[in-house]
């Protein structure tokens, strides 16, 4: 970093620190601020032609102050001392208007300072390809996905997006700590016909870095597979309905990783009461074969961040180890109200937002058995690929995951293939229902989570998974 | 403090010199057709978690987009920054952005001015009176009636309230601008009773404080979890299925969604090749209202300028209409419905279903063994009509009674089928500001679930 840029961060740093000495001495526990720029473009190519290029820049700032246990926050456009001094004010009128009514009081646990500046963009620079070469790009991915359709694919859209931000954090505490992280994130979707069927596949990959994600994207590996992807879809039968041995693919495990156990150890969730396994810490929730991790320090993964939104370091998080359930996901908050530290997971999805607890890049550790083992001991089961979505209902521990493509499993090799479905579960059921773990691992399933309006950048993966017995949506014959 | 302080946002038109700028510069710059927007957004809200108040917060936005057209293709920048030099650098940079997009002979013009016959009332000067004490006052509130109810629950959720408006300008000499408010609160309600966990979440919305009710969901929310306890897995099969207003505007929101004419056009809606077909048994009609007073999604021009017009989607069962924008419009030669959004995609606004002749609890007396969706969609993919979902919130019917909360099931199918085998509509409804949500009963529904 040049010595321009660093005055430059200073600069911003300078305004913030007269404000949040007068949040201090006008009786705030804790205040931080964090100021954010950021600017980013995307190319949407359709059926051969580059129809929309999106551009946007914005800037702004969020104050959050404790008192007496009550949180204020307020944030505003731009980033100046006239906008920083008037969400100070706002921020601890809320915070004084609402404190009486505080039954719960927040509290943030002990934080170690920090000064650090961390600069995590791409090999290459997003403003450095011109977006005209983006759009060659994108317009040959869908035009190799076209190729590869066989006549059958009515719809085709490759799209592209990237973005950099820069992120000022500060609280009053002493952290300083300042980020410039780059993502990118490349989508095909194609839809195919053939008589009265219509289908569509969907591939994506995203990384946190720059453009070289769509320069460097080989077709066969991306537009190409959607397009053969949906040709096998129109030809695949329904998947039946009732309970099932299940066996999830690299490419679907994490979203159970995600869903099924991910939310549930997000500590806010826990000390609310909103988690299945408030109450469980040491405890065995899941087969011993099973661990999984959260990890916001892997390069490139499109989750990463070398802070959260509190201005934390992040790092690896294991959360459950053989079974057993020994870390939960902190942010300063939740940190203070079980008495540790924060293993930095309060993330928000812009300046706009409070930081909440949230995963990063979570996902299963391998183990030892492989594919064709798991699949030569079911009879009858459902094979899972292409994670798509998910959800779960904490509270009660039920969570979806819904696969666009599976195939069926029959006296223990795998059989036709079938359409997308969704299969459901009990979250300690199906933790504890994991019977093999595949020595193979994939994580590639860059999205965005959503939780209480907010969305943020997660990956997950994992290995092969049996489970002996999920209940399967599906309509087909039994 | 309150809304009312911020006067900026009541007064957009003095935006309006900006947005024309920046039009005449695309002009300038060589844009055959542009349009550029200004919207202003003030918020104040109040979260609640684990039954207490636990923040107050406050935001405020402003925005500026342009869009330009340079032989049919597109550009588009957006920014924070409303200062001139940053304005004129973001038309610049939407021309550059257009002129290497593909010429796309398909797009012919932006809408043009046009007066609207009826302009339906989103703005109440009462909301601007509101801070952040009567957002206090009514989730305490809230959280007041849910302890009332199960002295432990545990309540999550917020209140709040927002003001908004903007200003636009075209190159076709559309000048716009357009005032509205909102209040809203939503909670989620959990008790626990040993092993046994129920859970139910309510909400409620409206542009007008006289339409909003801001208590009572609390208790609604606390009584149904308290219901949910004890949930049991079922037997796999066919069964019948009656949707609750919830569920059933979600099932019938995806269907207008579906009706969107690009999807159409582009071959990836499961209404392509239908228009003039019967989808759907007589019994149901589908109309997209945009333009009732105090709705929720009413507004009298759509993101593009152009007129919002009443359509009828499905009438008596048979898919009569799309919903357009001013590129689908030109594109198949017929008029804009006015259901255009600022990025060129098409949205629908308020849903009204024609009511059927039986009360919900009618059509659930009716039925011998089936299952009462009240929270959740059946979500179906909208290219293939697939169905694979979880059932969220649901009972089990037993001789024409809800007996109990059913857990770990799931529903499968087509979305062909599903509406075919509609067999009642409800004569009562739920109300939410425009929207009018009658239950809807689907017989032969695939169930999965775990049960012996």
């Amino acid at each position: 970093m040049g010595k321009i840029e660093m005055d430059s961060i200073n600069q911003v740093f300078d305004l913030i620190r007269p404000v949040l000495e007068r949040a201090s001495k006008l009786g705030c526990a804790f205040a931080d601020i964090r100021a954010v720029r950021g600017h980013g473009g995307s190319i949407m190519v359709q059926d051969g032609k580059a129809e929309k290029i999106f551009y946007s820049q914005n800037s702004g700032l969020a104050v959050r102050v404790l008192f007496e246990g009550a949180w204020g926050f307020a944030s505003c456009d731009g980033i100046g001392a006239k906008g920083l001094s008037q969400c100070l004010e706002e921020a601890i009128a809320l915070a004084k208007g609402s404190a009486r009514y505080v039954s719960d009081p927040a509290l943030v646990a002990r934080i170690e300072p920090i000064r650090q500046e961390s600069i995590l963009q791409g090999k290459l620079d997003i403003d450095a390809v011109d977006p005209a070469k983006k759009q060659a790009v994108c317009l040959s991915l869908e035009r190799a996905a076209v190729s590869a359709g066989e006549g059958k694919i009515v719809n085709s859209i490759v799209a592209y997006g990237d973005g950099s931000r820069e992120m000022w954090i500060a609280n009053t505490a002493g952290t300083e700590v300042f980020s410039s992280l780059g993502r990118s994130r490349v989508s095909c979707q194609v839809t195919a016909v053939e008589g009265d069927v219509r289908q569509q596949n969907y591939q994506v990959a995203g990384h946190q870095g720059g453009p070289e994600i769509l320069l460097e994207m080989d077709p066969e590996e991306f537009s190409v597979k959607a397009a053969k992807k949906v040709l096998g879809q129109l030809r695949a039968k329904k998947a039946p309905a009732g309970e099932f041995t299940v066996i999830f693919s690299p490419t679907i495990s994490g979203l159970l990783a995600h869903e099924a156990l991910g939310h549930n150890a997000e500590a806010d969730a826990i000390w609310t009461g909103q988690s299945i396994l408030q109450g469980k810490m040491n405890r065995q929730v899941a087969s011993d074969l099973v661990t999984i991790v959260d990890d916001a320090t892997l390069p490139g993964k499109y989750g990463s961040e070398p802070f959260d939104s509190e201005g934390v370091p992040t790092r690896r998080r294991e959360i459950l180890k053989n079974g057993v359930l020994c870390e939960m996901l902190h942010n300063l908050e939740t940190a203070g109200k079980f008495g540790v530290m924060s293993n930095g997971c309060g993330r928000a999805q812009d300046y706009t937002c409070m930081p909440i607890v949230r995963m990063s890049n979570t996902f299963f550790l391998p183990g030892d058995s492989t594919l064709e083992e798991m699949i030569r001991g079911v009879d009858r089961g459902i094979y899972l690929r292409e994670g798509h979505e998910g959800y779960v209902f904490t509270e009660r521990g039920e969570f979806m995951c819904h696969a666009s493509e599976a195939q069926m499993i029959e006296h223990g090799a795998l059989g036709e293939p079938l359409r997308d479905v969704s299969v459901s579960g009990l979250i300690l059921e199906t933790l504890m229902n994991i019977d093999r773990v595949g020595n193979d691992f994939e994580m590639k399933f860059p999205g965005t989570c959503g939780k209480e309006g907010q969305g943020v950048a997660t990956d997950c993966g994992g290995p092969s998974l049996r489970v002996s017995r999920m209940v399967v949506g599906g309509s087909g014959e039994r | 403090m309150s809304l009312s302080k911020f006067s900026e946002i009541e007064t957009p038109r003095q935006f309006l010199p900006i947005v024309q700028m920046a039009v005449e510069r695309a002009k300038r710059r060589g844009a055959q057709f542009a349009d550029a927007v200004i919207s202003l957004g003030r918020d104040i809200s109040v979260m609640v978690d684990k039954s207490s108040i636990k923040s107050s917060q406050s935001g405020w936005e402003r925005s500026f987009s342009i869009r330009v057209f340079v032989d049919g293709g597109m550009g588009f920048a957006s920014t924070n920054g409303l200062e001139t030099h940053v304005v004129e650098t973001l038309v610049d940079r939407a021309i550059a952005q257009a002129r290497i997009a593909t010429p796309d002979p398909n797009f012919v013009a932006l809408p043009s001015p046009e007066v609207a016959p009826y302009v339906p009332t989103v703005f109440d000067p009462q909301v601007l009176t509101l801070g952040p004490e009567d957002a206090i006052r009514w989730a305490s509130e809230n959280i007041r009636e849910a302890k009332g109810v199960y002295p432990e629950v545990i309540v999550s959720g917020d209140v709040g309230v927002r003001v908004s408006s903007r200003v636009m300008a075209s190159s076709t000499g559309i000048m716009l601008d357009r005032k509205s408010t909102s209040v809203y609160s939503g909670f989620f309600c959990i008790v626990k009773e040993d092993d046994a966990v129920g859970s139910f979440a309510d909400h409620a919305g409206a542009r007008f404080l006289c339409d909003f009710v801001p208590t009572g969901l609390g208790r609604k929310a606390t009584t149904r979890a308290m219901a949910y306890r004890h949930a049991r897995k079922i037997q796999t099969g066919k069964t019948t299925l009656v949707l609750g207003p919830m569920a059933a505007h979600g099932l019938f929101a995806g269907l207008v969604h579906a009706a969107n004419a690009e999807s159409i056009q582009r071959n990836r809606s499961i209404f392509t090749g239908k228009m003039g077909e019967s989808i759907a048994p007589e019994l149901l009609t589908i109309t997209d209202n945009g333009i009732i007073d105090q709705g929720l999604n009413s507004a009298a021009y759509d993101g593009e300028g152009a007129v919002k017009k009443i359509v009828t989607v499905i009438d008596r069962g048979r898919f009569v209409n799309p919903l357009h924008n001013s590129y689908s419009a030109f594109k198949a030669g017929v008029a804009n419905t006015g259901h255009g959004t600022r990025t060129r995609g098409i949205s629908h606004s308020n849903l009204e279903i024609e009511l059927g002749d039986k009360t919900e609890a009618q059509l659930i007396a009716e039925v011998k063994d089936g299952i009462y969706l009240e929270i959740g969609s059946l979500d179906p993919d909208l290219t293939s009509g697939d169905i694979s979902t979880h059932l969220d919130f649901a009972f089990k019917i037993e001789n024409g009674e809800l007996a109990y909360p059913v857990t770990n099931t799931m529903v499968g199918g087509n979305l062909h089928e599903v509406l075919m085998n509609i067999d009642a509509i409800s004569s009562d409804y739920r109300y939410e500001p425009g929207n009018k949500m009658p239950s809807v009963r689907i017989r032969d529904v695939q169930v999965s679930s775990a049960g012996e």
